[in-house]
């Protein structure tokens, strides 16, 4: 019989990572009051930033053998989501993350140029995410709540691409694999070379 | 005969069901069936069958927010926001709006609910299964709450019986923590679950991994083609209300039985504020119903018998809002019982991680159903340091393009990998036991009202030290099973902040028990000093169990309407 005390030691402490954890731990703070969500609703991007948003989300899923990320208007998805969906300050994290990307002239940056921006963006989030973590445990450990940061600039333009890309019409029926109405379920079928996921 | 006398025949039936969702069905089912003229009273808005389904066909792109909450809805949900699902973009139009329709806290209590035809049936998560034996002895073993006045021996027919006309999915296990059912095949498992399964059950005995038991007709019988349902097409989109008429619900399954009969009249928009309670005759005599749509129209309606199916709250709201003399607290409330014991399964506590190894193996299907793991605590010789038990709902399944969010690159590699299948995960999710408390308890507010003139809800009820002490376990437990079924990465959680409700499994406050002193209901269901009404929903339930709660709704409606019917055929009510 296993004892339970060796049990819990060996047991790793992990968050595990799905695409609407940090997107909902952004929505786990208290209750807001509608000055703020009115105030939020009044959000929009200058055609440069929509640009821009468009082009980044372009730059995480790119055109390939199958529509790209422009193609499903992932741009304009996300400018609605930032206005329906999130709080100030995740607004303002968000647009404070495209400006240092305006200020290092992003749109008339090369390919490779781009691509340095959005990693060390990526990394920034990644850092950014970790230090929140900690101050998060921190703060409940000893009994207090914590009032969410908004969410990393880089992290919820990654999780609003993916959203928008792959629940759009191109994205869910084109990238992966779109089944209305299986009718049966197979528990354990062989994974065919090349398969898509399916896409709900 | 004067305007007045006719207007009351016009207004009289054999029976008032109050509440059509998952009980109120089957009451409108099984009198009609039995000869009676019914009026069932729906508090909420009608919705048909199949063409009242707004979003069941959508794809994810049809929804403005592909499924996502947006801030207003989460201010006007607020109740339904902390399920993390509920308010959610595709279901919303099927859960009440919690700022029109508010409610009070005392201590936080997540009180979902879904008011129109058919209720909840439409929205349940069809889990489905039995009680044992010891649940409806535990109470009076353990000297906590009131004893149960009936046992499994006089359920355990009327479980058949719902469950044939039900359908219920599952395997044939022969366990006495979960006795089987009456089965239609059961779901296949996916390599990862039968792997766990595997390891699970070798590494400890007397558990049990198993597939779910669910109300989906996997092979319908001839009689549930003729109702007009097809089988399960494994969409997964339950929720929305089902096309295919495929798992059960009032509008698939009960209410086309009882139109079937021609004795069904159904009158959505009513909201019944209490029963009429005659002192003289000693019995109700009907309900007075105001229009959801228009409060200042209030109307009346007589019956020989009344079953009070509103749902666990509503219904007694009902009882404690009708006074007489001869029930001066509320009807039935001798006891001062109303109110009391509330109950629900306590969750958010288990563990999931990842699985190795079936990199080349999919599934094919969108399965509304996971794995089960029946109670085993305090269960034989298992003896800890809290009383009763939990079981868990679980499942494994591979990672789809979420993961991109926790990966670092873009492009189109990127966007090549995140689009195929990713890593296999499995998880346990604890389902726990409330046990009786008597402080744990709604009452009505003094002073401040709903838009129809009716006193708020007020809740006051709390997790205690034994649902504490369990969820230990139910962690524990979840993380050395995964382990011990080869995963990895095991996070083990315990969401301290959920609270009563958020199982949407509450019930009790008029309980069925031995005497009018200690209890509501005696073992019939009828109200005690009102034998003529019977209550049958999640407010009659003396005790909680660890089991999901509807199936055993059904079975209590079902007996409760024959004896309603036999009761009136020897002229008793």
């Amino acid at each position: 019989m296993m004892n339970r005390r060796n049990a819990l030691a060996r047991v790793a402490l992990l968050m595990g990572g799905t695409l609407t954890a940090p997107t909902m731990i952004a929505f786990l703070d208290g209750c807001k009051t509608s000055n703020e969500t009115a105030n939020a609703a009044s959000f929009a991007f200058s055609p440069d930033q929509l640009g821009m948003v468009s082009e980044i989300a372009e730059i995480i899923i790119p055109k390939t053998d199958t529509p790209g990320a422009k193609d499903a208007k992932v741009g304009e998805f996300i400018q609605l989501m930032l206005k329906d969906c999130y709080y100030p300050k995740d607004q303002k994290s968000f647009m404070n993350g495209l400006a240092k990307l305006e200020e290092k002239d992003f749109m008339k940056a090369t390919p490779e140029e781009q691509t340095s921006l959005l990693t060390t963006a990526e990394t920034n989030a990644g850092t950014e995410s970790k230090r929140i973590d900690g101050e998060r445990k921190k703060t409940k450990d000893a009994g207090q709540t914590f009032e969410e940061p908004g969410v990393p600039f880089f992290r919820l333009m990654k999780e609003l691409t993916l959203l928008g890309y792959f629940t759009s019409e191109q994205g869910a029926q084109q990238a992966l694999e779109y089944v209305s109405v299986p009718g049966r379920y197979d528990g354990c079928i062989d994974l065919k070379l090349g398969q898509k996921a399916w896409a709900m | 005969m004067n305007l007045n006398i006719k207007a009351q025949q016009q207004a009289t039936y054999d029976a008032i069901v109050v509440g059509s969702g998952i009980s109120g069905g089957w009451a409108a089912k099984e009198l009609t069936e039995k000869g009676l003229k019914v009026l069932m009273l729906e508090r909420g808005r009608d919705i048909k069958h199949v063409t009242g389904y707004e979003t069941a066909m959508k794809g994810p792109w049809e929804f403005e927010h592909r499924g996502r909450i947006s801030t207003m809805a989460r201010e006007e949900y607020w109740a339904n926001f902390r399920t993390g699902y509920t308010a959610n973009e595709p279901t919303r139009y099927l859960f009440e709006n919690d700022k029109e329709n508010p409610y009070l806290e005392t201590r936080r209590f997540d009180w979902i609910r879904g008011y129109h035809v058919g209720g909840r049936s439409l929205l349940w998560g069809r889990q489905s299964y039995r009680w044992n034996e010891t649940d409806f002895e535990a109470n009076v073993k353990e000297g906590l709450g009131t004893d149960w006045p009936i046992r499994y021996k006089d359920l355990a027919p009327w479980y058949e019986y719902v469950e044939k006309f039900a359908g219920i999915s599952g395997s044939k296990e022969g366990l006495d923590v979960l006795p089987d059912s009456h089965f239609l095949p059961p779901m296949e498992m996916n390599c990862v679950e039968t792997k766990a399964k595997g390891d699970i059950e070798s590494k400890f005995a007397g558990r049990k991994v198993i597939i779910g038991r669910v109300a989906h007709l996997t092979k319908p019988e001839a009689f549930h083609t003729e109702l007009g349902r097809a089988a399960c097409q494994f969409r997964n989109m339950c929720s929305r209300g089902c096309p295919y008429g495929a798992y059960f619900s009032t509008q698939s399954s009960t209410l086309p039985a009882a139109e079937k009969t021609g004795n069904l009249t159904l009158l959505p928009d009513s909201i019944v504020t209490e029963v009429i309670f005659d002192d003289k005759a000693g019995k109700a005599t009907g309900v007075r119903v105001i229009n959801q749509n228009n409060p200042g129209d209030v109307k009346e309606y007589y019956a020989k018998v009344i079953f009070l199916n509103a749902s666990a709250i509503p219904s007694t709201n009902i009882l404690m809002s009708s006074k007489s003399d001869r029930h001066p607290n509320g009807l039935g409330n001798e006891s001062d019982q109303l109110g009391r014991n509330i109950m629900d399964h306590h969750l958010g506590v288990g563990a999931n991680g990842t699985m190795d190894g079936f990199e080349d193996k999919y599934y094919f299907g969108r399965r509304a159903n996971g794995i089960y793991v029946p109670r085993y605590r305090n269960w034989g010789n298992d003896k800890r340091d809290y009383v009763r038990g939990f079981g868990y709902q679980g499942g494994g399944g591979r990672d789809s393009w979420g993961r991109g969010g926790d990966m670092p690159g873009f492009g189109a590699a990127f966007k090549e990998q995140i689009s195929q299948p990713g890593t296999w995960t499995m998880n346990l999710g604890g389902f726990g036991e409330m046990i009786p408390n008597p402080d744990n308890r709604f009452t009505l507010s003094p002073d401040q009202k709903d838009k129809w003139g009716m006193p708020l809800i007020v809740f006051d009820a709390a997790y205690g030290e034994n649902e504490r002490k369990m969820r230990m376990d139910m962690m524990n437990d979840a993380a050395e099973m995964l382990e011990a079924a080869g995963a990895r990465n095991i996070n083990m959680y315990n969401d301290t902040e959920k609270s009563p409700g958020i199982g949407i499994h509450e019930m009790g406050t008029a309980r069925m028990g031995t005497d009018s002193k200690n209890s509501v209901l005696n073992k019939n269901n009828q109200v005690w000093g009102a034998e003529n009404i019977y209550v049958t929903d999640g407010a009659a339930m003396t005790s909680a169990s660890c089991v999901n709660p509807s199936l055993t709704y059904m079975a209590l409606t079902a007996r409760a309407a024959e004896h309603a019917v036999n009761e009136l055929k020897k002229m008793n009510l």
